[in-house]
């Protein structure tokens, strides 16, 4: 088994001070990007200042550069995962968003259908939980 | 190389109890609810999870009831609708995930690798008193009236419509998850760090490698429902509009939040069930499992792919069809490495030396039933089938036969197999083996039906339905009525074990594992005298001296 | 048939809880369970994301809206911070690896003191949404020029839902550290026993990490558009 704390596997104080201006810098990087207009560069840009501050965080103050590689495993997996939620969620809702209309949705109150002529939006039925009546017969 | 010498069946000693065992060291409650020993909070979630499962039969019970007869006249809507989801949220998250894991997980991982407890004990039996906090949130819920919205909790009816307990009912979800997140974590430090000297991974019991898999998939799936239930109790107590389309929100967004988790969550639960599988299927055909690695990696297939199908649950929900037509062809994927299992337990049962003891009951049953509703799976992930089924009485059938047919199936039959090992007592091999043929045929009896009914067109979560699917109805409740007693018997005779049972002797099946040859039944607290030293692939029945095993008589 | 094992029960070693076998397990098992465990805080904060996402490529003009009107030089100050205290944390635990029980107390107070700094902001913030009626199910409206109301709402949402969990975590923390500077004080750590303090900096760091990504996500959105 990897003994994950050799004493010579370490950093130094300098190390930790170095990483702590860079982050410090690219955070000053990301800010001053944002207020400059480079179009779809400034997602990415942003998305990858705060992925490198996040490497230099794990590899470094959180000792995953040292460690075994089952935590480095553990590390990229959790980002992984996630990144498999964002992106199929996303080809769901990119790929039909152009559908989305905003509409007036005008919610029936009661379980009846909504007459033609309503033209005050209807509220939602249960405001915080209060009760309503509805209609007694089932479908 | 022998071990401890077992003795031949003619010449064998009169088996006792061991004077020291987890059981009697300590009688006081307070050396119950204080353990730290894994065989204890087992224990402990056996009684909880035997309690929720009669609840969520009662609620079973009643929605068999009502659909005896096509006319609402049993209960009223909402209160059929209360019925279902109530039943849905007990058996899922208070019976079925928590069933395997926390308990034949829970008392076999260590043994099983020849480890004195898990990684971590407080924090095991901190999980399982979140657990129980999760299930007064429950039964809280039941007392103030219970919810209907479904177990699955959609918005915009959650958020903003139902009348019932939704805030309550997700809280007691959430905990529950938390409690399943904590167990999972435990084991998968378990396996990496705890296996005894000469335990590879590849001489781990199959058990092992599918409760491993299912470990990963608790802590990775479990954390995104429990933030996606925490958005759906703000949404519903501060009228936030994140989920409803007259704000801007859009609903659909909370069921692939929902799914993410609760499509793996199957896997959750049928994955031990498969390890539950291959540890019978050795002992009872004498052999090691055909396709060893095979089955290994399979397991760890279905937990991965399992991760990119969730979608298949949202065909008919405006989900695009382009992401629709991904989810479907991958979910045709993640049937492969079940069928690969399935055909490795047929392969190992296959020539095997057969011995027709209850847990074969089991190993068959659960062959059958699982099959029926994998291959009842395919087709509801296909699409354009789907457009048809979804929400129909044959999506319901699918997901008892795997579920009930499989997993609880799997569960029985593992505590029937190991009901020796824990409590140093054998059941009543008739009162198993009838136990065990009334489940088969009560569950075929109540469920089969259902895939038919739901073909021709009978939807799910309605309390009424057209006359002319009556029959089938009938049919599925008298099945209830047979699968029910099936499943009361067991409750009877393990109870009745305990106290006027055979004593089993430390290894009554003559199996292979650790927890069989190096311990007794019951072990002691610290489960090994020494700590054991594996020199041998799993499964080595060969290397046991009896050709033709004669195994400790029975009543 | 396995042999068994006639190794000594041996090792009372106080520090090594009774299932492991010696500290060089117990270490390695603790460490992997506070990944394990952050694993999965990745997937939860990871929802919120999700939605944040999602919404975001719905509603790109609202969430520009939502976002211009946060107070950038308090969102910035905050990530120094927190920055600065995952620089101190990693210095509590270089000070324990090397049995300075002095430093391991001082740069536990410090990130401690660092959390209080960025919770203080956090309150001034949310008391500033307050006034101005940007919380949503609070009272919300929303009067700016920018942005439709409805869609706004939905940014802010996820602006208190991601943040307040995120407060969350770092009071959870918070709470953490408060015990382990009176066990560091008791001289409880130095360079054969110091896991206590490795894991929580890894879950420490872990909420700067989440916060890393929250400030451009919500602080920095399209700030280009309306420079002046």
């Amino acid at each position: 088994m990897e003994h994950a704390h050799a004493a010579d596997a370490h950093p130094t104080p300098a190390l930790y001070g170095l990483i702590l201006g860079a982050l410090l810098i690219f955070t000053g990087i990301t800010v001053w990007v944002a207020f400059h207009d480079f179009g779809v560069l400034n997602n990415i840009i942003a998305l990858g200042i705060a992925g490198i501050k996040t490497v230099l965080v794990v590899l470094f103050f959180m000792h995953v550069k040292y460690g075994s590689r089952l935590t480095k495993i553990f590390a990229v997996t959790g980002f992984l995962w996630l990144s498999i939620l964002i992106s199929f969620t996303l080809s769901d809702t990119e790929t039909r968003k152009h559908l989305r209309q905003e509409k007036n949705v005008q919610w029936p109150s009661g379980w009846a259908p909504l007459p033609a002529d309503v033209k005050e939006p209807g509220a939602p039925i249960a405001e915080h939980g209060e009760h309503h009546e509805q209609a007694a017969e089932s479908h | 190389m022998s071990a401890v010498a077992v003795p031949k069946h003619e010449e064998a000693p009169a088996l006792e109890i061991p004077s020291q065992n987890y059981l009697n060291d300590g009688y006081s409650i307070r050396s119950w609810l204080l353990t730290l020993d894994h065989k204890r909070i087992a224990i402990l979630y056996m009684v909880a999870v035997a309690i929720f499962f009669l609840m969520g039969a009662a609620f079973a019970l009643m929605i068999r009831l009502e659909l005896l007869t096509p006319a609402g006249d049993f209960m009223e809507a909402e209160t059929y609708n209360k019925m279902f989801t109530m039943h849905g949220v007990v058996m899922i998250f208070f019976v079925l995930i928590p069933s395997i894991p926390a308990i034949l997980g829970n008392f076999l991982i260590p043994l099983m690798i020849g480890a004195r407890d898990v990684a971590f004990p407080r924090l095991n039996l901190m999980s399982w008193y979140v657990f129980m906090l999760g299930g007064m949130l429950l039964l809280t819920t039941a007392i103030f009236g219970g919810v209907d919205t479904g177990w699955t909790f959609y918005v915009p009816f959650s958020s903003m419509f139902s009348n019932s307990n939704v805030i309550l009912a997700t809280m007691a979800a959430f905990t529950a998850g938390f409690s399943s997140i904590l167990t999972g974590l435990n084991f998968i430090v378990t396996v990496h760090t705890m296996r005894a000297p000469g335990m590879t991974w590849f001489r781990l019991p199959l058990f092992i490698w599918a409760l491993y898999a299912t470990s990963l998939i608790q802590v990775l799936a479990t954390p995104v429902i429990a933030i996606t239930l925490v958005l759906l109790m703000l949404e519903r107590g501060l009228g936030l509009g994140i989920f409803n389309p007259a704000l801007g929100g859009d609903p659909v967004l909370f069921q692939h939040l929902f799914w993410f988790y609760s499509h793996p969550a199957v896997y959750i639960m049928i994955l031990p069930g498969m390890g539950v599988l291959s540890e019978m299927i050795a002992c009872v055909a004498r052999r090691r499992v055909f396709g060893y690695s095979f089955v290994a990696f399979s397991s760890l297939g279905i937990a991965i792919i399992g991760f990119f199908v969730w979608g298949h649950h949202l065909f008919v929900s405006t989900q695009s069809v382009y992401a629709g037509l991904a989810f479907s062809l991958i979910t045709f994927l993640v049937a492969i490495p079940s069928a690969i299992k399935t055909f490795n337990w047929t392969a190992t049962l296959y020539k095997g030396s057969i011995s027709y003891e209850s847990p074969l009951y089991f190993v068959v049953g659960f062959l059958g039933l699982f099959v029926i509703g994998g291959v009842t799976g395919l087709f509801l992930s296909t699409a354009g089938l789907d457009v048809h089924l979804h929400d129909t009485y044959f999506v319901v059938a699918h997901f008892h036969y795997i579920m009930v047919g499989g997993e609880i199936m799997a569960f029985l039959g593992g505590l029937h197999f190991w009901w020796p090992k824990m409590t140093g007592r054998l059941y009543p091999e008739f009162w198993g083996k009838l136990s065990a043929s009334l489940v088969f045929v009560g569950f075929n009896l109540t469920f089969f039906p259902q895939f038919l009914v739901g073909y021709l067109g009978m939807p799910r979560r309605y309390h009424t339905y057209p006359p002319e699917f009556q029959l089938f109805n009938v049919m599925s409740t008298a099945g209830a009525s047979i699968l029910g007693v099936g499943y009361i018997l067991p409750f009877i005779y393990f109870l009745w074990s305990l106290k006027y049972g055979k004593v089993a002797g430390p290894n009554p099946w003559r199996a292979k594992g650790l927890e069989w040859e190096n311990t007794t039944s019951p072990p002691p607290t610290g489960n090994f005298e020494h700590t054991p030293i594996v020199t041998e692939e799993a499964y080595e029945y060969s290397h046991l001296p009896e050709a033709n095993v004669v195994r400790a008589s029975t009543h | 048939m396995s042999e068994q094992a006639h190794i000594s029960a041996a090792h009372h070693d106080p520090f090594v809880a009774h299932q492991f076998d010696d500290r060089a397990q117990q270490t390695e098992a603790v460490s992997l369970g506070m990944w394990a465990f952050l694993v999965q805080e990745i997937l939860f904060f990871g929802g919120l994301f999700t939605g944040y996402t999602v919404y975001r490529s719905y509603y790109p003009d609202s969430f520009i809206a939502g976002s211009y009107i946060l107070d950038i030089k308090l969102g910035g100050f905050n990530t120094a911070v927190l920055i600065l205290s995952s620089f101190t944390m990693a210095m509590a635990v270089y000070s324990a690896q090397n049995s300075k029980k002095g430093s391991l107390i001082g740069y536990l107070i410090a990130t401690l003191f660092l959390g209080f700094v960025f919770l203080g902001v956090k309150v001034i913030e949310y008391s500033e949404k307050f006034h101005h009626h940007h919380i949503p199910g609070f009272g919300f409206q929303w009067h700016e020029p920018i942005g439709n109301a409805k869609n706004v709402e939905i940014f802010y949402s996820f602006y208190f839902a991601m943040t307040g969990m995120h407060a969350l975590h770092m009071i959870i923390g918070a709470a953490i550290l408060i015990p382990l500077i009176i066990l560091a004080w008791r001289g409880r750590f130095h360079k054969d026993y110091y896991a206590p303090i490795e894991v929580f900096g890894l879950y420490w760091h872990f909420v700067d990490i989440v916060w890393i990504f929250l400030f451009p996500l919500l602080y920095l959105i399209g700030r280009h558009a309306h420079v002046g």
